[in-house]
């Protein structure tokens, strides 16, 4: 299944803005953090099509999964 | 009522649609930080006369918040932000009553400090302050605005629970970083300044827009996007265990 991945503030540096990846069926948000070697503390934030989701959580073709570090600055 | 000389100062935005002038000068609000963001929704708050505004900030101006923090000048260094903020903005608008506290905000000083507040805006600049104003203003059931940048990103929200999901509903609490945070002055001040019209216009129609939606702003792409976000019927915030406590 194709997966569309968005990645937000620092998470972007060394990695993409917006990529897509051939994924086998059953994938989780986890399978795709530990793809990206994102840890799963930086993920501080995660859409999945527009709504909110968690790292345990499934996927499915062409869903869009966004991801946000920690936002702390002021 | 107004006066002669608020009609001559506002008259501008009194005949903006919707504009109630007699319910900001009536309201209460709790500016958390007068740094990068809190300098620009305090300065908006100010100028368009919500009556009381209390600025809370232990910090003092150091030379490295100047790229950012536009309420202060070099000659500012080393004196307490919340005061000097406190005289700039009576200098501005000597119509408002403005509260200055050099003090942090604890699970102690947080009753007294948001007290009589109609709504608690976030200028903080780190997440744990975020998460304690989150609970606070949760427990003290009063609507929290919250912003937040880092580099070229920027988000906003509104947090009401039980009504909307809340903070801690939003995003999980991680192990405070070490690393300075980049920023550049604009990211602050245009999530500043949605922070300040999205308090503008709560007190005055109560109005959420973001209720349950996290507003995105990407200044490296120039992109605004709003995504949806529902209340964690487990959060240890605002779940229906937590205030069942």
């Amino acid at each position: 299944m194709q997966i569309t991945i968005k990645l937000f503030a620092m998470l972007k540096n060394g990695r993409f803005d917006s990529a897509q990846r051939e994924c086998p069926d059953n994938t989780t948000i986890q399978d795709i953090l530990n793809g990206l070697a994102i840890p799963v503390s930086e993920a501080a934030i995660i859409f999945v099509n527009g709504r909110h989701a968690n790292p345990e959580d499934d996927l499915h073709h062409a869903d869009t999964v966004s991801i946000f570090p920690p936002i702390g600055g002021g | 009522m107004l006066s002669e000389s608020e009609r001559f100062r506002y008259q501008r935005q009194l005949i903006v649609t919707d504009w109630d002038q007699e319910k900001l000068k009536c309201s209460t609000v709790l500016v958390a930080g007068t740094g990068g963001l809190g300098g620009v929704i305090a300065q908006y708050l100010a100028a368009a006369g919500v009556g009381t505004l209390r600025l809370l900030d232990d910090d003092s101006v150091d030379l490295s918040n100047l790229n950012r923090q536009i309420l202060f000048r070099t000659d500012d260094i080393g004196k307490p932000k919340s005061i000097l903020a406190c005289e700039r903005l009576a200098a501005l608008n000597p119509e408002i009553k403005i509260e200055a506290l050099v003090e942090r905000l604890t699970e102690g000083s947080a009753s007294r400090i948001a007290a009589g507040c109609d709504v608690i805006v976030d200028g903080f600049d780190n997440q744990p302050g975020r998460f304690l104003l989150n609970s606070i203003a949760s427990r003290m059931h009063i609507p929290y605005i919250y912003g937040a940048v880092d580099e070229w990103h920027g988000q906003a929200s509104f947090f009401y629970p039980p009504a909307t999901p809340c903070l801690a509903c939003l995003v999980r609490e991680t192990t405070p970083t070490t690393r300075k945070i980049p920023v550049f002055g604009a990211v602050p001040g245009v999530i500043g300044s949605l922070e300040a019209a999205m308090t503008i216009r709560y007190l005055m129609t109560g109005e959420t827009p973001l209720a349950g939606q996290l507003l995105i702003f990407q200044s490296d792409t120039m992109s605004f996007d709003v995504l949806c976000f529902e209340k964690n019927p487990t959060c240890q915030v605002c779940g229906a265990k937590a205030r069942a406590k």
